[in-house]
């Protein structure tokens, strides 16, 4: 029999669809495996196991009596606590929201609604998505799926959790300097951050207005097709969403257009990258060259990014400095130390100072295209330099210490989001830790089809995306952490 | 630079927070990174740029190709 918690999300909709299996056979499986890893694991602040039911029963009703339904009908999926839903809590990983419910529901999450997904609960993120790490100390330690010792990565750590450990198909994570790709990378599923504007952000905490993405985490890029498919398009509620029509991404990955040319980023991004992970990159290269990509080598505008590096810290404190000016003042204390300290710089930051960094993003966005994807469709870069790290290993750093963790952790992706263009995260290998590592992809505004389509047909020749952690396949045993 | 000084005189004016000691001898540091940042990219920032040239430019890349 098979454990539709174990198949892809495009895998699983098509078996629900065609009858093989039911909504409420695919819910149960994923709440058992949320029943044995869930509190090894703690990626779910909340599971919704009644609502879940009647959902999925409501779904098979549906479908029973013929009617039309949406391309997840009946699939589970669970988002980051951070996207509203009317009436239901959205802690947003804090004490301050602990018992705040909201007042609509979030754009993308009643596209997916509509399109027939069940929601399963709400996912474990960091304190308002401030942190790359997965920390959380309002809850217990999220853990990593492939080793609990080790971090999850963050903000979005319980959808990477959660979606690598089989528990969902799918979730919404947002990126707003790397907290979908790195999630994805270190649990060994894909991520996918879609252009600056391209999917809602209506009832979607805001961390940083410039910056914040709405996008998915799931485990194949052809999963990753589909929600885009659902979630984007234009919001007359947001007025920072593109008013342009969505092209059909699971089609595209069909497409018989010639294959982007991938460009193998030399200088900035390739800086201070580990050997194991290095070795895993070569390798994907090799593949994708067998594949029929034309990759070559593409030097990168090094005092560019650095400076862009610089500068994104300085807009994302100011910007989120503005969001939680009232509640530092009055409810500091609710703020974990790790949060409200990490708040206090963006106070300080002069006005004049944030709209300068602001005025020079068009100006760097165009140079940077002009230097660099006029080289090349999309380019690679490693998503972490360094094999993940443990959670011993990066706990109870402060000052330095933690800024430079914080910079380890989101250089080569913290970059892209300043310059607002899309990139996916696609799991490539393992280090020798016996973690996940994992390529990215980035390319011109709008391109998400061709990012998919490049990471599909990697997919389709290597099978790094099919592995699961040994909690996984062992979850009857019982785990000792 | 940017000195304890500073930041108190700063905090009490504006921010209002309940910074404790250590923290305020600590975040001068990263208020310098961030200065020194902005500080280095001043040069190139346009008078006539309107910060929301941003999406302007995503929409002029967006349109580019390969070899523009």
């Amino acid at each position: 029999m098979t454990d539709w918690s174990r198949a892809s999300l495009t895998e699983t909709a098509g078996a629900i669809a065609a009858g093989t299996t039911t909504a409420r056979d695919v819910t149960e499986a994923c709440l058992d495996r949320i029943a044995r890893l869930g509190d090894t694991l703690n990626c779910f602040v909340d599971v919704d196991r009644d609502g879940a039911r009647a959902a999925a029963d409501a779904a098979d009703k549906r479908q029973r009596g013929g009617a039309p339904f949406g391309p997840l009908h009946g699939v589970p999926l669970a988002h980051k606590d951070m996207y509203y839903r009317a009436g239901r809590v959205s802690a947003c990983g804090s004490k301050l929201r602990a018992d705040w419910r909201a007042p609509y529901t979030a754009t993308a999450l009643g596209r997916l609604d509509r399109a027939g997904a069940i929601d399963l609960g709400r996912l474990v993120m960091v304190e308002f998505a401030m942190g790359p790490h997965g920390y959380n100390q309002n809850y217990p330690q999220c853990r990593n799926p492939w080793n609990p010792q080790y971090i999850p990565c963050g903000s979005s750590s319980g959808s990477g959790v959660a979606v690598g450990g089989r528990m969902v198909h799918a979730s919404l994570g947002s990126d707003t300097g790397g907290s979908i790709r790195c999630p994805a990378a270190v649990s060994g599923v894909v991520g996918l951050v879609p252009t600056n504007g391209r999917v809602s952000r209506r009832g979607a905490m805001p961390m940083s207005h410039s910056f914040d993405v709405v996008g998915p985490l799931a485990r194949t890029a052809r999963d990753c097709a589909r929600l885009l498919g659902v979630i984007a398009g234009h919001d007359p509620a947001d007025a920072s969403s593109l008013d342009l029509a969505v092209p059909d991404y699971e089609a595209e990955l069909a497409s018989a257009a010639p294959l982007p040319t991938i460009g193998i980023a030399r200088g900035y991004f390739d800086v201070g990258v580990d050997a194991d992970v290095r070795k895993a990159l070569d390798r994907a290269v090799d593949d994708l060259r067998r594949i029929g990509f034309v990759v070559e080598d593409v030097a990168m505008p090094g005092d560019l990014l650095d400076e862009i590096a610089e500068l994104h810290p300085l807009i994302m404190k100011a910007e989120g400095a503005a969001n939680h000016l009232s509640t530092m003042r009055e409810r500091e204390a609710d703020y974990t130390f790790e949060v409200g300290h990490r708040l206090h710089a963006g106070f300080f930051i002069p006005a004049a100072s944030y709209i300068r960094a602001l005025k020079l993003r068009g100006a760097y966005l165009r140079t940077f295209a002009q230097s660099v994807l006029s080289k090349a469709d999309l380019i690679l870069t490693p998503v972490l330099p360094t094999p993940v790290p443990t959670i011993a290993e990066t706990s109870g750093r402060t000052g330095k210490a933690y800024l430079d963790m914080v910079v380890a952790l989101t250089r080569n992706t913290k970059v892209i989001n300043f310059l607002g263009l899309p990139a996916v995260s696609v799991p490539c290998g393992f280090t020798s830790n016996g973690l996940p590592t994992a390529f990215q992809l980035f390319g011109r505004p709008l391109q998400e089809a061709e990012l998919l389509r490049a990471a599909d047909r990697y997919q389709q020749a290597t099978d790094w995306h099919t592995r699961e952690p040994g909690l996984v396949a062992d979850a009857a045993r019982p785990v000792t952490v | 630079m940017i000195k304890s000084d500073l930041v108190r005189a700063m905090n009490e004016s504006y921010a209002k927070l309940q910074l404790d000691a250590a923290r305020v001898e600590e975040l001068p540091i990263e208020l310098e990174q961030l200065r020194r940042a902005i500080e280095a990219s001043n040069p190139k920032v346009d008078f006539d740029i309107d910060p929301f040239d941003f999406r302007a430019a995503l929409l002029d890349v967006a349109a580019g190709s390969k070899n523009d």
